[in-house]
């Protein structure tokens, strides 16, 4: 067989696959969904990793990082720089709950709700604050598209606005 | 007035910002290499460019209209475009790879080529351009889709644009890739010319433009279909 031919068939197999394989998530996280609503079963909620959980009755801000299944450089220091920042400056709301971090995968089957509940058009951080249970509003925090060229100034911003929202 | 002259460079340097920044440029290196594949002729590289850009305008006119009319909302168009548009992305670049490098032959026409068919298929070539700019502009990525969706939508809505902008904005995008594609195009004819070569550089820049179709094409599979790179 001339290598042309192995090449052209390679290739045609990885497109096919590719597209194989596509169909098949797509298929799989289609039927997956239903049964991941508020009512599902505890191991089949969606997936989101947070910080320690929150005391329940008092104000609680949730920072959440939204990302999605591809993970770009930029979309990695949001996360970096958004860790170090609340790291840095509320350890102790860290520790008592009342500020919690979350990162979410708004492409998980389930967590579809969060691009309509905060609008999300692309990664981002947003700050959801809640007073005895209830929920109190929430911020994006568009600025860190301008502001991740410039790690101090990143820092300061999400220290500003997680401050302004704790108060 | 004033506002609108705001508005107005406001789009182009956000079309401009989106165009070079990291994320954007795989397809800006696709999209430029297939502009330069037929550097004999000036007119045709400026011709396949200009094609290219007002895919790009419409795209994104047409998405400033189903947004500001209220037809589609924000959130759920942007996510659906991340999402679906890159996944098929690559498989499309590595079959129009093949077709450059000529792994898959698309018959037009038959053994004998004549000077009619071979213009129909410049022609054809100068149309894949405006499809090519269309996929590539609806193919946002994070930064992208935060300049776009979260920048210049606003500023349509404020400027009452929802067409203008968006197209300027389109503008902006494609405006490094053109201008980049015809100075690369310039040297490599008066290269070819000197050297007497210009079929043989042609030829070469085909191939190397397939190849890196192919190479985009499978890094956009690898990402964004297998989620290798999470």
């Amino acid at each position: 067989m001339k290598p042309k031919t192995i090449v052209t068939i390679a290739l045609l197999l990885f497109v096919g696959g590719s597209v194989a394989y596509l169909i098949t998530t797509e298929v799989r996280s289609g039927l997956m969904s239903p049964a991941t609503g508020s009512d599902a079963p505890e191991a089949e909620k969606p997936a989101v990793e947070t910080s320690e959980p929150a005391k329940s009755d008092a104000t609680k801000v949730v920072v959440y990082y939204f990302h999605g299944n591809a993970r770009c450089t930029t979309c990695r220091k949001f996360e970096q720089y958004t860790l170090e920042a609340l790291q840095g400056a509320f350890a102790e709301q860290l520790n008592d709950g009342s500020l919690q971090w979350q990162m979410v995968n708004v492409e998980s089957p389930g967590n579809e709700h969060y691009v309509k509940d905060y609008q999300l058009y692309t990664k981002s951080i947003v700050l959801a604050k809640t007073e005895n249970g209830k929920p109190a509003g929430w911020k994006n925090l568009k600025e860190i598209w301008e502001l991740v060229r410039r790690k101090p100034a990143f820092v300061q911003y999400i220290q500003d606005e997680v401050r302004n929202c704790l108060e | 007035m004033q506002e609108l002259i705001i508005g107005v460079l406001s789009a182009l340097w956000l079309g401009i910002l989106t165009s070079i920044s990291p994320c954007p440029l795989a397809t800006n290196i696709a999209a430029i290499s297939f502009i330069d594949r037929r550097i004999g002729s000036t007119r045709t590289v400026f011709a396949t460019g200009l094609v290219y850009t007002l895919g790009r305008m419409f795209a994104y006119a047409t998405l400033g209209i189903l947004i500001v009319t209220s037809v589609l909302s924000i959130p759920q168009l942007s996510h659906i475009l991340q999402k679906y548009i890159n996944k098929i992305l690559g498989p499309i670049l590595i079959l129009v790879g093949m077709i450059l490098l000529e792994l898959i032959k698309i018959n037009i026409s038959g053994s004998a080529v004549s000077a009619k068919m071979q213009k129909r298929a410049e022609s054809l070539g100068i149309a894949g351009a405006g499809l090519l700019g269309i996929v590539f502009a609806l193919s946002f990525c994070p930064i992208s889709a935060a300049l776009f969706f979260g920048s210049l939508i606003p500023l349509s809505v404020k400027c009452n644009s929802s067409v203008v902008l968006p197209a300027l904005y389109g503008i902006g995008t494609a405006l490094p890739v053109l201008l980049f594609a015809i100075l690369l195009a310039l040297g490599a004819k008066s290269l070819g010319k000197a050297f007497d070569k210009l079929t043989q550089i042609e030829r070469w820049i085909r191939r190397i433009t397939g190849v890196i179709f192919i190479l985009i094409g499978i890094y956009y599979c690898l990402a964004y279909v297998f989620n290798i790179f999470q």
